[in-house]
C-alpha cells in the first residue's frame, strides 16, 4: 500500500508541475481559447465588394 | 453583509452626487476646442455613468474596467493558486500516509461499541456531504473543465457535461444550505471552545507521534476547526452563491464580480480542507468511519480519541439508570 | 482582408436611438435585450455627449478568456460570434466585457438566466441552422454574407456611427477631424483594439 502510494505520488507531482506550468502561462494573459464550436460559415468573396461600397457611403 | 452593501451603497451615491460637479469644470471655455473635452473621455473611461433610455440604467455605464480586474483574478492568481491548493493537499496526505500510515487503534478492537451518531446526525451529515461533493464537483467542472476536460470529451459532450453540472450546481445549492443550517443547530453545542483544545492543539492532536491522546470530549479541537470553517466559510459561500444566481438582483455587477471571486477561492479553500476530512474519516484513521457509517464506534476508539466524551456517556447512562433502580 | 470595427463619433450623435431601434427590428432582439444602445453622458447640461455602444468586437476579446466552456470565436474579418449551443449562461462574458455587450436574456432558469445574447455584427450566428430572430433564440439576420454592413450603423442619418473595415472606418473618421480642425480620439478604439490613440 505504501509503495503504490509512493508511486502515485511521483505521478502525481509530475501532472502537477506539468500542468501549473500551464496554468501560470495563461494567467494575466488574453486568453483567446481554441473555440469549442462548429466551424463558422465564411461570407462570400463577393460580400468585401459590398463592404467597401457600404462604408464609402458613410463618407459624408 | 447588509451593512457592507448598505456602505457600498452610500459610496456610490457620494461618487454620482460629485459626478456632474465634476463634469461642470469640464464646460468649454470661449475661443476653446469646442470638441470633447479630454476630461469628459477620461470620466467615461473611468466609468461614470450617463444616461440611456431604456430600462436597465446600468447600461448608461459605457467602460466598466472592473471586468479586466475580475478576469485577471479568476483567470490568474484564484485558479492558477487554486490548483496548486488542490493538488498540494492531495501530496501532504499522501506524504503523510507514506510516512505515518494508517493511524490504528492502538488497543485493538474489542468488539463492543458505543453510539456516536444517531441517525438524525448521520442522515445531516450525509445530505450536507452528498450536497457539498456535488456541488464541488460541478463547481470545477466550471472553472477547470475547459482545461481540463474540453481537450478529452469535445465540444458537445463537453457543453453537455458543463450545462448540466450548471444546473445540478443551481439546485443542489439549497440542499446544501438546509443542510449547513441543520448541521450548525445539532453540533454547535458541542463545538464551543473548552480547555482541552490548546493541549490538544499543541500537541498537533497526536496524528504525528505513536501513542499520544491528548484527552477530547465529543470533538476535539481539530474536529471544531472543521466545524466553524465549514459554518462560517460554508455560509459565505452560500451567500455567494445566492447572489450570483439571481444576475442583478441583490448585487450591481461590481459587487458580483467581488462575489464571484470570494466565492470561487472560498470553495476552492473548502475543497482542500474537506479532502483532508476525507482522508481523516477514511483510509487515514481506523474505526473512524463507523461513527458515520453505522453511527457506532468500537469503545477502544472512543476512548483513545474521545476519552472525556466517553466518560460523560457514561456518567448520563448510569444517571438515567438511577432513578429506575 | 477586412478587420470589422465599429466606431461611434460623438460628434455627430444625436441620441435619436434609431441604431437601437433597427437593431431589435432587423432580428427582432426581445424585451429586456439591447445589443445597441445609446448612452448620452452630461445629460441637459452644457457639453452634452451622446454615444452609441455594443460589443466592440474586440482584438483580444476578455469574454473569450473567461468563457468556461471555450465558445466564443473570432472570424476572420475579426468580428466575435458565440454559440449558443454551447452557452451555459454562466454570465462570466458579462462580467468580463468592458462594454456590457454580452446581456442575459430575461428567461431561463430563475427567470433570469439562460444563454447569453449580443451583437454579431449583424453576421449571424458561428453555426448555420438556427431560426434567425434572436426571440426564438437565434442570432438574427446575417447581413455580412450578403455583402452589408450592421444595420444600425447603415441606418444612422447622422453618420455618427460607422462600421465596416478599421482602415476606411479610420479614414473616415481621420477626414471628419482634419475638416473639423480638432478631435478627439476614436472612442472604445483604446479599450477594443489597443490603440493608443482614444480612450
Ligand atoms: C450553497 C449554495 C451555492 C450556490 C447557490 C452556488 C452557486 C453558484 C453559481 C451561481 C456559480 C456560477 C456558475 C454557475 O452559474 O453555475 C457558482 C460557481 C462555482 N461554485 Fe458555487 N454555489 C454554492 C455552493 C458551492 C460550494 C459549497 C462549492 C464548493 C465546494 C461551490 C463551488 C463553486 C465553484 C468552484 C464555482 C466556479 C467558480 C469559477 O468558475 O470561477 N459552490 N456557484
Amino acid at each position: 500500500m505504501r509503495q503504490w502510494t509512493l508511486a502515485a505520488l511521483i505521478l502525481l507531482a509530475a501532472a502537477a508541475v506539468g500542468g501549473c506550468r500551464d496554468e501560470g502561462r495563461r494567467a494575466y494573459a488574453f486568453d483567446k481559447g481554441t473555440y469549442a464550436g462548429p466551424e463558422v460559415p465564411k461570407p462570400p468573396a463577393t460580400a468585401a465588394q459590398g463592404w467597401r461600397e457600404r462604408a464609402e457611403k458613410m463618407r459624408f | 453583509m447588509k451593512r457592507l452593501l448598505s456602505v457600498l451603497a452610500l459610496c456610490a451615491a457620494l461618487l454620482l452626487a460629485v459626478g456632474p460637479a465634476r463634469a461642470q469644470s469640464t464646460l468649454p471655455e470661449p475661443g476653446r476646442n469646442p470638441g470633447t473635452s479630454a476630461e469628459m473621455w477620461r470620466d467615461v473611461r473611468q466609468g461614470i455613468r450617463g444616461y440611456v433610455s431604456i430600462p436597465n440604467k446600468q447600461a448608461g455605464v459605457l467602460v466598466q474596467s472592473e471586468g479586466e480586474l475580475w478576469r485577471n483574478w479568476r483567470n490568474g492568481p484564484v485558479s492558477s493558486w487554486g490548483s496548486w491548493l488542490l493538488l498540494g493537499v492531495i501530496v501532504v496526505l499522501a506524504i503523510f500516509f507514506a510516512l505515518r500510515g494508517r493511524i490504528r487503534v492502538e488497543s485493538g478492537l474489542s468488539g463492543r461499541t458505543i453510539e456516536r451518531f444517531n441517525a438524525l446526525e448521520r442522515g445531516i451529515h450525509w445530505l450536507t456531504a452528498t450536497s457539498f461533493i456535488l456541488l464541488a464537483l460541478t463547481g470545477l467542472v466550471v472553472l477547470y473543465g475547459r482545461y481540463v476536460l474540453l481537450p478529452v470529451l469535445g465540444p458537445s459532450a463537453f457543453a453537455g457535461l458543463a450545462q448540466f453540472s450548471k444546473f445540478v450546481h443551481n439546485y443542489i445549492g439549497i440542499a446544501f444550505i438546509v443542510g449547513l443550517v441543520l448541521t450548525f443547530i445539532v453540533w454547535v453545542r458541542w463545538n464551543l471552545p473548552d480547555r482541552c483544545d490548546l493541549e490538544w492543539l499543541k500537541k498537533g492532536g497526536g496524528l504525528f507521534k505513536k501513542h499520544t491522546h491528548p484527552p477530547s470530549r465529543k470533538f476535539n479541537a481539530g474536529q471544531k476547526l472543521l466545524f466553524w470553517s465549514v459554518v462560517v466559510f460554508g455560509a459565505a459561500l452560500s451567500v455567494t452563491g445566492i447572489m450570483l444566481l439571481f444576475p442583478l438582483y441583490w448585487a450591481d455587477l461590481q459587487q458580483m464580480q467581488t462575489a464571484q471571486l470570494v466565492h470561487a477561492a472560498l470553495a476552492l479553500f473548502m475543497i482542500a480542507v474537506i479532502i483532508a476530512h476525507i482522508y481523516i474519516g477514511t483510509i487515514g484513521m481506523e474505526g473512524a468511519f463507523d461513527a458515520m457509517g453505522t453511527g457506532r464506534v468500537d469503545i477502544n476508539w472512543a476512548i483513545e480519541h474521545h476519552d472525556l466524551w466517553v466518560e460523560e456517556m457514561r456518567q448520563r447512562r448510569a444517571a438515567r439508570q438511577q432513578p429506575a433502580e | 482582408m477586412a478587420r470589422m470595427k465599429f466606431l461611434c463619433d460623438a460628434e455627430r450623435c444625436i441620441e435619436c436611438n434609431a441604431c437601437v431601434t433597427a437593431c431589435k427590428n432587423e432580428h427582432d432582439v426581445p424585451w429586456g435585450i439591447n445589443r445597441r444602445r445609446v448612452v448620452t453622458i452630461n445629460d441637459g447640461k452644457p457639453g452634452e455627449r451622446s454615444i452609441s455602444v455594443a460589443c466592440m468586437h474586440c482584438s483580444d476579446p476578455p469574454c473569450a478568456a473567461v468563457c468556461p466552456v471555450d465558445c466564443f470565436t473570432q472570424t476572420a474579418e475579426g468580428i466575435v460570434l458565440h454559440s449558443k449551443d454551447l452557452c451555459i449562461g454562466c454570465g462570466y462574458c458579462f462580467y468580463a466585457c468592458p462594454f456590457g455587450a454580452p446581456q442575459y436574456p430575461q428567461a431561463g432558469n430563475f427567470g433570469t438566466r439562460g444563454k447569453m445574447d449580443k451583437c454579431t455584427f449583424c453576421a449571424g450566428g458561428p453555426d448555420e441552422g438556427r431560426p434567425e430572430e434572436v426571440s426564438k433564440g437565434g442570432y438574427g439576420r446575417n447581413r455580412i454574407a450578403e455583402g452589408k454592413l450592421p444595420l444600425c450603423a447603415e441606418f444612422c442619418s447622422t453618420k455618427a456611427l460607422l462600421a465596416g473595415d478599421g482602415d476606411m472606418v479610420a479614414d473616415i473618421y481621420r477626414e471628419r477631424v482634419v475638416a473639423r480642425g480638432f478631435g478627439s480620439g476614436a472612442w472604445g478604439w483604446g479599450t477594443a483594439y489597443q490603440m493608443k490613440a482614444g480612450s
